[in-house]
C-alpha cells in the first residue's frame, strides 16, 4: 500500500502542473501589463469636489483622528462665505496603510479612496502628498452628495432653502 | 443624611443632595446637558427623567428632586431611554447637522448623548431659523443656530460672575438667547459661558480652526496673572498653547477664570520674546552666546559688589525655588539690596499685618469666603485685580444672602452686586473711614477687646476719627458707616478683603494696619469661617514674602534703590522680571536710576522699556515654560507645570540665576524643584511640612485654612490729608490686565488696546469731551496725553487711570501718592 501511495503522491502534483499548463497564467507581466483593479481598491487617497466644484473638505479632523497610523495632518480655516476648509491637508503616504478607515470616518465623502496603486517611489519625502495632490477635479464614489445642502447651515443655499429643509421663520410675524 | 437606592445599590447622601448627586456618588451615570456642578439646578433639557418608585413611577428630571429616605429609583430603563431618545429628537428638530464644521466637534455633549442614543432620524419636522452669528466682539463667538436653550451660559453669568449679559428672550419654539436689546456680546470677556456651553454655540474666537479636542495635550497649571492662583489647564499643541481647556475637576477657582487667565495666554507665544541674550557693545544690545553674557554679568555684579554695592529688584512672578536660588545669589554676591514688586505696596503685609497680627499673610482661605455673612471690601478694585475672588464674592451674597460692604472712591462691578452697600469716599480717605468703623465698634461696645494690646493708647488715637467727622471729610454717610460696622461685628462668619500692587502703594502698611485693628475688634482674625485677606496683585507675590525676598539688616528697598542708583550711590542693578520704568510709581526716578548706574543686568520676557537700558540682559521662561510652586493670596502653595519649551534659548528665571551664581562662585547645586522646596522649608518653617511631589491637584495651605495671629496688638495709624485740587487722579488696575505683561497678550489687547483716563459724565459734560477724545492731563509738574473714557462709574472731580501701559507714562504722574492733584483741560 505504501508504494501505491508513493506513485500516486508523485504523479498527482504533476497532473495538476500538466493541467496548469494548457490554462491562461494568473500573473501578469507588470509592468508591461496592467491588471485594472476592482472599484473599490484601496490604494492612493485623493480629495474630492462637490458636485458643483467646491472642495468637499471641511476640515474636521475625523480622519486624522481615525487614522491608526497618524498619517494625515491638516489646518482648518474659514472662506468668506462661511465655508470651512483646509487651509492645507497632508497624507504621507509613506506612512499609510491604506485602512480606509479615514474614507469611513469622513463626513462629507472628501476623503476617499483610487485604485491608483502606483505610487512607489524612491525618495520617501515624495511620498507626503500636499493638498494640491491630492484635490482632485471629481465627485469621486458619489456624484450627488454635497454636505452643505444637508448640513442645515447656510452656505450652499441660504439656511432653511435646502431640499430637506422648511424656510426659515420671522419669530416677530407670530407676534399676536 | 438620607438613604435611598439607584438602581439597587444603596446610597446614603446628605438631605440636600438631588437624585443627580447621588447617583454620581455611586458611580451610576444620568446623562444632562443643562446640570453643571457650580450652578443651581435648573431642570431644562430633561435628559435626566428618572422614575421614583414612590412617585407612582412617573418620570422626574434627576438634577433638580431633592433625595428623601427610602426612595427607589430606576436611572435606566426601556421607557425611560425611549423618553429620552425623544427628548434628543426634540432638541435635534431645530439643530443645525454641521458637526464637521463646527469647532466643539469631539467634545459636545450633545454630540456625545446623540451617538449615545443613536440618533440617526427624526420623527418631527419644524422650521429652522436662520440666526445671525455674533461675532462683533473679538474672542467669544456665538452661534444660536446651533444653541440648545440649556440656560447655561444664562446661570453662570448671573450666578456666578454677577454680570448678566445673557438672557432668553422670546417664547416657545422662537426662544433664543440674547443679550441686552439683542446686540452683540459686549462684557468682561470672562469667558465663563464659553466654558460651560455643552454645544458649539458660544465658541472662543481665538481657537477657532485651531484643533480638535483630541489632539491637544491638557497641562494643569497655576495662572501666571494675579494671586488667587485659579488653577488653568493650558491646550498644547506642537510646543504651543492654543487655548486654556475648562477645567471644574481641580485648584481653587471651581473652572471659572477672567479674561487674562482665559484670553491672555497669548504673550507666551508672541513673536517678539528674547530668545536670546544681549550685551551692550559699542552702545548696542547685541546677541551673544549665552557663556559671554553671563561672564559679563558676573564681572559686572562682582565689580559692583567690591564698589558701592549691587541691588537686586525681583517681580513677584518668580516661583518659591526661583525666589529661593534668588537670594542664594543675593548671598553669593554677599548683597542685603534684595526687595521685590516696588518694595511700598506688600507692606501693608509684611509690616502691617506683622505687627498686628504677627503673621504675615491673609488668614483665611478663599473657599471659605462664600459662607461669610459679611464682607468688607476695601476699595472696589477688588473685582479688577482678583475677578475670580470677585466671583466668590457674588457667590457669596447670592446663595448664602451675604452683606457686603465696599469702601471706595469709585464705583465698579462689586459696588453693584445685589444688595452692595457702598461707602463712597473722597479719593484717598478709606483709612479714615476703616478708622471710624473701628471707633463706632470701641464706642457702642460692640468690639471684642479681650485679649488687645494697646487699646488704650489706640481709643486715644481715634478720639478724632468719630462717624460724624469722617463723615463731613468723605462724604459718606455717618450713619450708613455706623451701621456698617454694626453689622461686621454682628457677623458671625465675615472677612474683609484688600488688594495690593504696584498701583496702591500709598500708605499700604497704614492701611493694612487700619483694616488689621478693625478685624481685630470685629473678632475676625483666628475666627474658623472669618478671614483678613490682604491679596498680592502677582502669582508669587505672596511667595516672595513668605521666602523674604525683602531687604534684610541695612539693606535698601526697591524705592532706596532706585534712589540710591540715581544718586551714584550704587553700582549695579540686576531686574528680574519686572518693568520698573513702565509700572514702578515716579518714572524719572527710575530712569535715572537706570541711567545712572553703572551696570544693570535686566532678565525678562521682552525687551522691555528698562531692559532697554540694561547693559546685559537674559531672555526669561514665562510661568508655562517652568516647573515649580506658586503661593497664593491665600497661602495656597500650588504646583506650576511645564507645557511648552522656552522659544529660541530662553532659560527659566531659575536656571538663569543659578548659571550666575555659579559663574560667582557659587558651587551649590540641586537635582530638580523638589530638592529645592525641600531647602525652602529649612529656612521657612511653614513650608517644611509639606514634600514638593505630594502637592496635590487643590494645593496645600500653610498654617491651616484659618491662620491664628500670634499677636492681638491694635496700632493707631492716622490718614494723611490727599492734596485738595479741582479734578484728582487715582491710578490702578484694569480688569483686563494685570501687571505689565498682559499688554503682550492679544486677547485682553483686544479688548482694551490703550491706556485711557476716565471720567464721569459729569466732569465730562463741564469740560466738553466725549468718549475717546484726548485729554491733557498734568499734575506733579508733568503733563500726559490720555484718551478719554467716560461713564457713570467715577464720582465728580475724579478721574482714574490704568497702570498697565508703560508707553502712556501714567507713571510719570504718578509718585506713589494716593491721589495725584491733577489739571485736566481738552
Amino acid at each position: 500500500m505504501t508504494l501505491w501511495r508513493d506513485i500516486k503522491g508523485t504523479l498527482q502534483p504533476f497532473w495538476i502542473t500538466l493541467g496548469y499548463l494548457f490554462q491562461k497564467p494568473v500573473t501578469i507581466q507588470y509592468p508591461e501589463v496592467k491588471r485594472t483593479p476592482p472599484p473599490r481598491y484601496r490604494a492612493r487617497i485623493v480629495l474630492t469636489r462637490d458636485p458643483d466644484g467646491g472642495e468637499r473638505c471641511v476640515a474636521c479632523h475625523l480622519c486624522s483622528g481615525a487614522c491608526p497610523v497618524d498619517c494625515i495632518s491638516m489646518q482648518a480655516a474659514e472662506d468668506a462665505d462661511g465655508r470651512r476648509y483646509a487651509a492645507w491637508f497632508r497624507i504621507n503616504f509613506s506612512r499609510c496603510i491604506f485602512c480606509g478607515l479615514c474614507a469611513e470616518a469622513c463626513p462629507t465623502l472628501a476623503i476617499q479612496m483610487t485604485p491608483d496603486y502606483e505610487i512607489c517611489n524612491r525618495d520617501i519625502l515624495n511620498l507626503v502628498y500636499e493638498k494640491e495632490d491630492l484635490l482632485i477635479d471629481g465627485c469621486g464614489k458619489d456624484t450627488q452628495y454635497n454636505f452643505y445642502e444637508h448640513a442645515g447651515i447656510g452656505v450652499a443655499n441660504e439656511r432653511g432653502r435646502n431640499q430637506d429643509e422648511y424656510g426659515p421663520v420671522d419669530p416677530k410675524s407670530l407676534l399676536p | 443624611m438620607v438613604n435611598l437606592t439607584i438602581d439597587g445599590k444603596q446610597v446614603t447622601v446628605s438631605k440636600t443632595a438631588t437624585i443627580y448627586d447621588a447617583a454620581k456618588e455611586v458611580g451610576i451615570n444620568i446623562p444632562v446637558l443643562c446640570y453643571a456642578k457650580k450652578l443651581l439646578p435648573y431642570g431644562a433639557c430633561r435628559f435626566c427623567l428618572v422614575q421614583v418608585e414612590q412617585m407612582k413611577g412617573r418620570l422626574i428630571p434627576a438634577c433638580t428632586t431633592p433625595v428623601s429616605e427610602g426612595m427607589v429609583v430606576t436611572t435606566t430603563s426601556e421607557e425611560i431611554q425611549k423618553v429620552r431618545k425623544t427628548v434628543m429628537e426634540f432638541l435635534l428638530v431645530n439643530h443645525v447637522l454641521d458637526c464637521p464644521v463646527c469647532d466643539k466637534g469631539g467634545e459636545c455633549d450633545l454630540q456625545d448623548l446623540a451617538y449615545e442614543f443613536g440618533s440617526i432620524s427624526n420623527r418631527f419636522e419644524g422650521v429652522k431659523f436662520d440666526l445671525p452669528t455674533d461675532e462683533i466682539n473679538p474672542l467669544i463667538e456665538r452661534n444660536m443656530n446651533r444653541c440648545v436653550l440649556c440656560g447655561r451660559c444664562v446661570r453662570v453669568c448671573d450666578e456666578v460672575v454677577g454680570y448678566g449679559s445673557y438672557s432668553f428672550i422670546n417664547r416657545g419654539f422662537e426662544t433664543k438667547i440674547a443679550t441686552a436689546y439683542d446686540r452683540g456680546l459686549n462684557c468682561e470677556f470672562c469667558g465663563q459661558c464659553v466654558s460651560l456651553c455643552p454645544v458649539g454655540a458660544i465658541l472662543p474666537r481665538p481657537f477657532k480652526f485651531k484643533a480638535r479636542p483630541w489632539q491637544i495635550k491638557e497641562v494643569d497649571s497655576v495662572c501666571g496673572y494675579c494671586g488667587n492662583g485659579c488653577t488653568v489647564t493650558l491646550g498644547v499643541l506642537d510646543n504651543k498653547i492654543e487655548t486654556i481647556r475648562f477645567n471644574d475637576e481641580i485648584g481653587v477657582n471651581d473652572g471659572n477664570l477672567c479674561i487674562r487667565g482665559r484670553f491672555g495666554y497669548a504673550y507666551v507665544n508672541h513673536q517678539k520674546r528674547l530668545t536670546k541674550p544681549l550685551v551692550r557693545k559699542e552702545g548696542q544690545l547685541v546677541e551673544v552666546e549665552w557663556d559671554e553674557a553671563l561672564q559679563v554679568a558676573a564681572e559686572g555684579l562682582s565689580n559692583a559688589q567690591n564698589g558701592q554695592g549691587v541691588g537686586i529688584l525681583s517681580g513677584a512672578r518668580l516661583t518659591n525655588e526661583e525666589f529661593f536660588l534668588l537670594k542664594n545669589l543675593a548671598k553669593t554676591i554677599g548683597t542685603d539690596h534684595l526687595d521685590h514688586s516696588g518694595g511700598e505696596c506688600y507692606k501693608g503685609v509684611s509690616e502691617g499685618l506683622n505687627e498686628t497680627l504677627g503673621v504675615k499673610a491673609s488668614t483665611g482661605t478663599f473657599p471659605q469666603l462664600e459662607s461669610c455673612d459679611v464682607i468688607l471690601a476695601i476699595r472696589s478694585d477688588f473685582w479688577e485685580t482678583h475677578p475670580v475672588v470677585g466671583m466668590v464674592v457674588n457667590q457669596a451674597i447670592r446663595r448664602n444672602d451675604a452683606q457686603l460692604v465696599v469702601v471706595a472712591d469709585k464705583r465698579g462691578k462689586l459696588t453693584k452686586l445685589p444688595r452692595a452697600r457702598t461707602l463712597l469716599t473722597k479719593a484717598g480717605y478709606e483709612l479714615s473711614i476703616l478708622n471710624a468703623m473701628s471707633k463706632v465698634l470701641l464706642d457702642e461696645g460692640l468690639a471684642q477687646v479681650d485679649g488687645l494690646q494697646n487699646l488704650d493708647a489706640f481709643k486715644a488715637a481715634l478720639s478724632e476719627y468719630t462717624p460724624e467727622n469722617v463723615a463731613q471729610q468723605t462724604g459718606v454717610d455717618a450713619d450708613l458707616l455706623k451701621d456698617s460696622a454694626r453689622k461686621l461685628a454682628g457677623a458671625k462668619k465675615s472677612a474683609i478683603l484688600l488688594a495690593y500692587g504696584l498701583p496702591y502703594t500709598a500708605q499700604s502698611k497704614e492701611l493694612a494696619a487700619a483694616a488689621a485693628n478693625l478685624a481685630l475688634l470685629a473678632g475676625i482674625p483666628g475666627r474658623a469661617g472669618s478671614g483678613l485677606y490682604l491679596c498680592g496683585e502677582k502669582a508669587n507675590s505672596q511667595g516672595a514674602i513668605d521666602l523674604g525676598v525683602l531687604p534684610a539688616g541695612n539693606g535698601l528697598g526697591a524705592q532706596q534703590m532706585l534712589t540710591a542708583a540715581g544718586e551714584g550711590k550704587l553700582d549695579a542693578l540686576y531686574v528680574i522680571a519686572e518693568d520698573p520704568i513702565s509700572s514702578y510709581p515716579d518714572r524719572q526716578m527710575v530712569e535715572q536710576a537706570m541711567d545712572k548706574v553703572g551696570f544693570s543686568v535686566v532678565q525678562d520676557l521682552f525687551l522691555s522699556a528698562t531692559a532697554e537700558k540694561a547693559d546685559v540682559v537674559f531672555p526669561a521662561a514665562s510661568f508655562a515654560e517652568k516647573e515649580g510652586t506658586f503661593t497664593n493670596a491665600e497661602r495656597r502653595i500650588q504646583r506650576v507645570r511645564q507645557g511648552i519649551k522656552s522659544p529660541g534659548e530662553a532659560k527659566t528665571d531659575g536656571a538663569i540665576i543659578s548659571a550666575l551664581a555659579n559663574k560667582l562662585g557659587n558651587t551649590l547645586s540641586f537635582t530638580g524643584e523638589a530638592a529645592i522646596f525641600a531647602e525652602i522649608g529649612k529656612d521657612v518653617p511653614a513650608y517644611a511640612e509639606f514634600n514638593y511631589h505630594e502637592i496635590g491637584s487643590q494645593g496645600v495651605v500653610w498654617g491651616g485654612e484659618t491662620l491664628a495671629p500670634t499677636r492681638r496688638n491694635l496700632v493707631s495709624v492716622s490718614a494723611e490729608q490727599p492734596a485738595s485740587a479741582d479734578y484728582h487722579l487715582v491710578t490702578g488696575s484694569a480688569l483686563y490686565h494685570s501687571g505689565t505683561v498682559s499688554v503682550h497678550a492679544s486677547g485682553p489687547l483686544a479688548v482694551m488696546p490703550e491706556a485711557y483716563v476716565e471720567l464721569g459724565r459729569e466732569d465730562a459734560a463741564a469740560l466738553g469731551v466725549n468718549d475717546g477724545d484726548l485729554l491733557k492731563v498734568a499734575g506733579n509738574g508733568v503733563e500726559i496725553q490720555l484718551k478719554a473714557k467716560v461713564d457713570n462709574r467715577l464720582p465728580k472731580g475724579l478721574l482714574f487711570a490704568p497702570y498697565h501701559f508703560g508707553n502712556a507714562g501714567l507713571n510719570k504722574l504718578y509718585r506713589g501718592e494716593a491721589v495725584v492733584a491733577v489739571s485736566v483741560s481738552k
